[in-house]
């Protein structure tokens, strides 16, 4: 799993649709699969397998999920940001959780084939501070890192308080006019709660590295598969070309399934879906990217 | 990009920060109050790890330290008195 490198995406995402996604909804969507199992999955007697595999609550960590989620929200709230926020934000997180050993099914339920790279492994069977202090002494903290420098290079701009007015509030001004009128927050407020995401990432970034250093006296060991103190965890014996094979079918089959729920629902969700008054969203590609 | 201004939601959002905002320091002294709060944040986290690093607090915690807590000092009878 990553840790604050799904806190930094945010922003790189937020840089790439602009007005035509919810910066909040973003960051639900990329908590969203972890948001009510990871307590559960600490507590499991095969962390790994319940948090990624079938039976579990791998699915969570699947492409349907995500669209399950961003139609649920369409279809309640008929709103087009928060829809493509979930969407985009779960599906990142899905994208960035293939690196660890465990990996993730990502065309659940057409293939439960996990697919991973196996940059790191995957500790939550250590408990949630033997996890982060595995994290933190693999490839996992360079990834953090890796976004970090991402979101510092490309998109720093997007933590501007000029960004947070012209096109954070304005593209989802009805959440953002909750909140200020609710919390009784003015901009200011609402400005450091949008940083805070970035500001989450960093500390526990340092915070963890530090306690794994310095607490634990955890050996650094930022090699591919590391750190080599943790047992494995992966969750399947299937050689490349079976893997690429199985998830090959699986994407194929998920594929056809997003046509069949475009045409027989998701358009008719999406067409009488609403923007906020300053989005001009394009066809395809350009209703979501700008 | 268009502008804010025909966005009435936004407005709202300005307005009330025009009216009631904790008006930040300008410039380098800005950048240091982050920096400063972030050091408080690795501190905390490092000593009550389970209390800070989670979601619920993390993502709020400069909010807190930059913004409520200011404004709850600025509001308390201390202030008012003098």
């Amino acid at each position: 799993m990553s840790w604050a490198a799904h806190e930094f995406e945010n922003y790189f995402l937020q840089k790439h649709v602009g007005l035509k996604a919810s910066f909040l909804a973003i960051a639900l969507g990329t908590f969203g699969p972890d948001l009510f199992t990871k307590a559960f999955v600490y507590s499991s007697s095969d962390p790994a397998h319940f948090h990624r595999g079938w039976p579990g609550v791998g699915f969570t960590h699947s492409f349907i999920f995500g669209l399950f989620g961003a139609g649920l929200v369409l279809g309640l709230t008929r709103s087009r940001s928060w829809a493509v926020g979930i969407l985009i934000g779960q599906w990142a997180h899905v994208l960035t959780d293939i690196c660890d050993s465990a990996g993730v099914m990502p065309f659940f339920p057409f293939s439960t084939e996990p697919v991973t790279i196996g940059m790191w492994k995957h500790a939550a069977s250590l408990g949630r501070y033997g996890d982060a202090t595995a994290y933190y002494s693999s490839l996992g903290g360079v990834w953090d890192l890796f976004w970090l420098l991402m979101l510092a290079a490309f998109a720093w701009r997007t933590l501007r308080p000029d960004y947070f007015r012209n096109v954070i509030v304005p593209a989802d001004p009805r959440a953002w006019g909750w909140l200020h009128r609710r919390l009784r927050l003015p901009e200011r407020g609402l400005l450091l709660l949008y940083q805070g995401f970035c500001f989450y990432g960093l500390g526990r970034m340092i915070t963890w590295f530090l306690r794994a250093r310095l607490a634990d006296r955890a050996p650094f060991q930022p090699v591919w598969g590391g750190p080599r103190y943790v047992t494995g965890n992966d969750l399947s014996d299937a050689g490349p070309l079976e893997v690429v094979l199985r998830t090959s079918v699986g994407g194929l089959l998920f594929a056809a399934f997003v046509a069949l729920c475009w045409h027989f629902l998701l358009r008719r969700l999406w067409e009488r879906g609403e923007d906020p008054p300053l989005v001009e969203r394009g066809r395809g590609l350009a209703a979501v990217f700008h | 990009m268009g502008d804010v201004a025909d966005d009435p939601v936004s407005d709202a959002v300005n307005d009330s920060a025009d009216a009631v905002e904790v008006r930040p320091p300008p410039g380098a002294p800005r950048v240091a109050a982050y920096v400063a709060t972030l050091a408080v944040y690795i501190v905390l986290g490092y000593f009550l790890k389970s209390v800070v690093l989670n979601w619920i607090i993390g993502p709020v915690f400069l909010l807190i330290a930059l913004y409520l807590l200011p404004r709850l000092v600025r509001s308390s009878p201390s202030e008012h008195a003098g």
